[in-house]
């Protein structure tokens, strides 16, 4: 489809002392208009490391070794940060993890806004923005809008807090945000709200929407689609239907049926603790097996799997599913 | 009542308390000196007419606390009481020189703020550059190094080695040029130093900053990388600035002592260096109370624009208290 | 040990120890070979620098290679004794505060807060004036401006210790308060209180100079850095080697010891790196 961005090929190291760490390698992926891509992964799989690279925010040690991103029929280079600077806060917009520290402390709910709008919209006058900021709080389902317009971030909850940044995504209309973790640091309850809004937002404005989580809950519930994250290489993809009913990657299988605790309900626990009782370490980042990148923790490994890097395989029978293993052919 | 009206009410009666508190305190040391004070005053061979005059004058008859009440109720209204050596109102003497050390204290602190942020935030922007290495190194060197030191340096390479400015004095009243010829080596000594402190604050301060989520937000939401640390970031990394500015006027005042005797500059520092060789303890006294004053007043300030600047100050403030 | 290593890992750290070990032996050097500091030569007026007298000599004809270093030997010993005093003061002033609380620890605060409303010199001038010039009085006067920090450290440290079981033990058991605040208070406070003392060495240093140079410290014929610059300053349109000599010497010393103590506290303490 015309619409959809695409990134494609997108390699990143970290560079320091000793040997480089590989932290992302040849990941590609597809998200279309107003649908939510699930990317997950265990902490230091890579996922946030790529979207920061979206939007040209890595840290200085961090070198994007190549990569391309076709957006709206251009392809830009990944690479080249100056080229990715214009595409904030208009084809992208990000919502993070953590909405205690997400605000400037000491500048008003409305000055935040304010900043959104006017690099959307620089000809709008001030009163014209007020108005469209209240509107923004509004549709966010956030109270007083006028009067929360003059408070400060301590003075919200945290649900709020996101629901501010989840209205400066309204009001910057990208193609693509992207949510880091958004609801990780809130309550269960607050949760629903928040994804709620995210879900609205995206009906709104027709954004696609690429959630990072930890969550397969998350996942089930509201994304159309999956791409599975491991130590820095992608491992599978497909619809969210597709792939919780027949897995094409051991890894997958694993995150989705391995039961660590009977008592909680499955698909909410965060991968990091399902992932404890799958035997081994993540492979070191400097010096990467030969083979399949799982092979050493994998439960149905073949001494095939030790040599040469598995290409995407179709899963068969399922539409657009793809996975990362020789075990499909 | 509004609550910052409440909070600066608060500070404000605080404010006054540690006032009451350093005068009497001041009046207790006095209280304690070896022998008496009309001894101190006028020396040993004063004729006991004299001293019983003055004694009577001055009120030192009376009991310790309705001499502190008459001093407070008095100085309330301005009034210090006359010298006894020059004769003439304490309060002319003080006030008379009083601008000619704000001048110099709050040109060096403009100085300071002036050429310090920006070279703080230059280096906070660019760590690992030539300005930020640069800065490490100086600036450690010139806070170390006490005022008067400087002030004797730059006195002899600028005045007595090269000529370019004058040596001594505040310049004629009323010519600008020339006052602004006398300010320039006082203000340049005491400022060195504080450009390096307030260069290193701010670039601590904005570092820290910079690595804030909230930076990320507004990069993230292509807010202009100037306008993310010029507005955003900056007004947070000022917060500690201003707290250390408090403590800042009353060393720029006391130091500004030093360059006063040392450029023979009439001031506050000369009047209370005289006052101290001769022991003449009513204008010291009055010398004192009017620094501290300053000093107290500068720290209430200081808290009052803290709290405009981070509304979080005022919300741990009145929770605290 | 441990600590040490830290600190010359430290930026700023060698170089601090550097300079001060370079103090301490132009002090040592100064005092076995330089002769008397208060030998006057009339004659010998305002030399500079000869192989006699390696920094030259005074208005008086003195040596100023052992004034200087005679000097030093002073200014460092009245710091010492300042930061040694005050860090005593605030133990006492700290954990008798914390530990008899209530109506007493809030007077404390308040008293320490008058002390701290007094900008240093402004405090030390009434000091000085009143009671006349004069070592003992100078140490005592920058001791008692140290005293509220030592003291507000003190007492946030020993706060924290006052309900742990092994000091709630002792007391129910009679221990007297003397030894109980000997026994455990003192051992678990001191850490961070030498750490400030360090910082305020080099500050005692400066104040020390400051007050000396204004002649209302150290007298003569004693030298000590500040009286030196003093002396250097009168004389300044004659002869500039008096003055710039002790001066270098007196930025050397604060520098040296101001790197040190911040090296120590980083090491200390790395969560502290940065604050002043």
């Amino acid at each position: 489809m015309s619409g959809a961005i695409a990134i494609r090929d997108l390699s990143i190291d970290f560079v320091g002392q000793g040997a480089p760490v590989h932290a992302v390698r040849k990941v590609s992926l597809e998200i279309q208009p107003a649908q939510i891509l699930g990317l997950v992964g265990e902490s230091g799989s890579g996922k946030s490391t790529v979207a920061m690279s979206l939007l040209g925010l890595l840290t200085p040690n961090a070198r994007v070794r190549s990569g391309t991103l076709a957006l709206g029929g251009r392809e830009i280079d990944l690479a080249d940060r100056a080229m990715l600077q214009p595409l904030r806060g208009r084809d992208f917009a990000m919502v993070f993890q953590d909405p205690i520290s997400s605000l400037n402390p000491v500048f008003t709910i409305g000055t935040h806004l304010d900043e959104v709008i006017r690099r959307r919209e620089p000809a709008l006058g001030r009163v014209a923005r007020r108005k469209k900021a209240a509107e923004a709080l509004a549709t966010v389902g956030i109270d007083r809008p006028d009067a929360r317009l003059q408070q400060h971030a301590h003075e919200l909850s945290g649900g709020m807090r996101q629901r501010v940044v989840i209205a400066m995504a309204l009001l910057a209309r990208p193609k693509l945000l992207i949510a880091d973790e958004p609801t990780t640091a809130l309550d269960v309850g607050v949760e629903a709200q928040v994804m709620t809004e995210l879900c609205r937002l995206r009906d709104e404005i027709g954004c696609a929407i690429l959630l990072i989580t930890h969550s397969l809950g998350l996942v089930t519930r509201y994304c159309d689609k999956v791409a599975v994250m491991y130590a820095g290489e992608l491992l599978e993809r497909g619809t969210v239907g597709d792939v919780a009913r027949h897995a094409g990657h051991p890894y997958t299988g694993e995150l989705f049926t391995c039961d660590v605790e009977i008592d909680a309900p499955r698909a909410a626990r965060p991968i990091d603790a399902r992932f404890e009782v799958i035997k081994g370490d993540l492979p070191d980042l400097r010096a990467l097996p030969p083979g399949c990148v799982f092979e050493p923790r994998c439960p149905v490994a073949k001494p095939e799997c030790k040599s040469g890097r598995p290409p995407m395989i179709p899963v068969p029978e399922s539409e657009g599913q793809e996975a990362r293993c020789i075990l499909l052919r | 009542m509004p609550q910052p009206l409440i909070f600066f009410l608060r500070r404000l009666f605080a404010t006054a308390l540690t006032v009451v508190g350093a005068v009497a305190a001041l009046f207790l040391l006095i209280q304690f000196v070896p022998g008496d004070l009309v001894s101190v005053l006028l020396g040993p061979r004063a004729t006991p007419a004299l001293r019983a005059a003055i004694t009577a004058k001055m009120g030192l008859d009376e009991p310790f606390l309705t001499r502190l009440w008459l001093f407070l109720s008095q100085a309330a209204q301005g009034d210090f009481g006359n010298d006894v050596i020059s004769g003439r109102p304490i309060r002319d003497i003080v006030f008379e020189v009083l601008p000619n050390t704000f001048e110099l204290a709050f040109s060096a602190l403009g100085v300071s703020l002036l050429i310090g942020i920006p070279l703080g935030a230059l280096a906070a922007v660019k760590p690992g550059s030539l300005i930020d290495t640069l800065l490490g190194v100086v600036s450690v060197a010139f806070i170390t190094t006490p005022s008067f030191v400087l002030s004797i340096v730059l006195l002899l390479i600028f005045s007595i080695s090269l000529h370019w400015l004058p040596v001594t004095g505040a310049g004629t009243p009323g010519d600008f040029g020339d006052r602004l010829d006398h300010l320039i080596l006082p203000t340049t000594a005491l400022a060195l130093g504080w450009v390096g402190y307030i260069a290193r604050l701010v670039r601590a301060s904005l570092l820290e900053v910079l690595a804030e989520q909230h930076v990320r937000t507004l990069r993230a939401f292509g807010v202009p990388e100037w306008r993310v640390v010029l507005v955003f970031a900056m007004r947070l990394a000022l917060v500690p600035l201003i707290s250390v500015l408090g403590i800042g006027i009353g060393d720029l005042i006391g130091n500004a002592i030093f360059a006063e005797i040392v450029f023979a500059r009439p001031g506050i520092g000369t009047t209370l260096y005289n006052a101290a060789a001769s022991r003449n303890y009513p204008v010291l006294q009055a010398a004192i109370v009017i620094v501290v004053l300053t000093y107290v007043i500068a720290n209430l300030l200081v808290d009052l624009v803290n709290g405009i600047l981070d509304p979080r100050v005022m919300r741990a403030r009145r929770q605290a208290a | 040990m441990g600590l040490l290593r830290q600190t010359l890992k430290e930026k700023g750290g060698k170089l601090g120890l550097t300079l001060v070990i370079l103090i301490v032996a132009m002090v040592v050097a100064g005092m076995l070979f330089a002769g008397n500091p208060n030998q006057i030569h009339i004659q010998e007026r305002f030399l500079g620098p000869t192989l006699a007298h390696p920094l030259g000599t005074d208005n008086l004809g003195r040596d100023l290679f052992a004034r200087i270093a005679w000097g030093t030997r002073t200014a460092l010993i009245i710091s010492l004794l300042v930061v040694t005093l005050s860090l005593m003061g605030g133990l006492l002033v700290g954990i008798t505060a914390a530990r008899v609380g209530g109506m007493l620890d809030r007077g404390i605060i308040v008293i320490l807060d008058i002390i701290s409303s007094f900008p240093i010199y402004i405090l030390v001038f009434a000091l000085v004036a009143l009671y006349g010039a004069g070592i003992d009085r100078l140490i005592a006067v920058i001791a008692f401006y140290f005293l509220p920090q030592f003291s507000r450290m003190a007492r946030t440290q020993a706060q924290a210790l006052i309900h742990r079981p092994f000091i709630e033990a002792e007391r129910l058991m009679g221990v007297p308060g003397w030894k109980v605040m000997l026994r455990h208070f003192v051992p678990n406070v001191i850490g961070p209180m030498i750490v400030l003392a360090g910082m305020n060495l080099p500050v005692a240093i400066t104040v020390e100079a400051a007050i000396s140079f204004l002649g209302l410290g150290v007298q003569p014929p004693q030298a000590s850095l500040g009286s030196l610059i003093h002396d250097g300053y009168v004389y300044l349109s004659q002869s500039w080697w008096p003055t710039i000599g002790s001066a270098a010497v007196l930025a050397i010393v604060t520098l040296g010891c101001t790197l040190l103590a911040e090296a120590t506290r980083d090491a200390f303490d790395p969560k502290l790196r940065g604050r002043t």
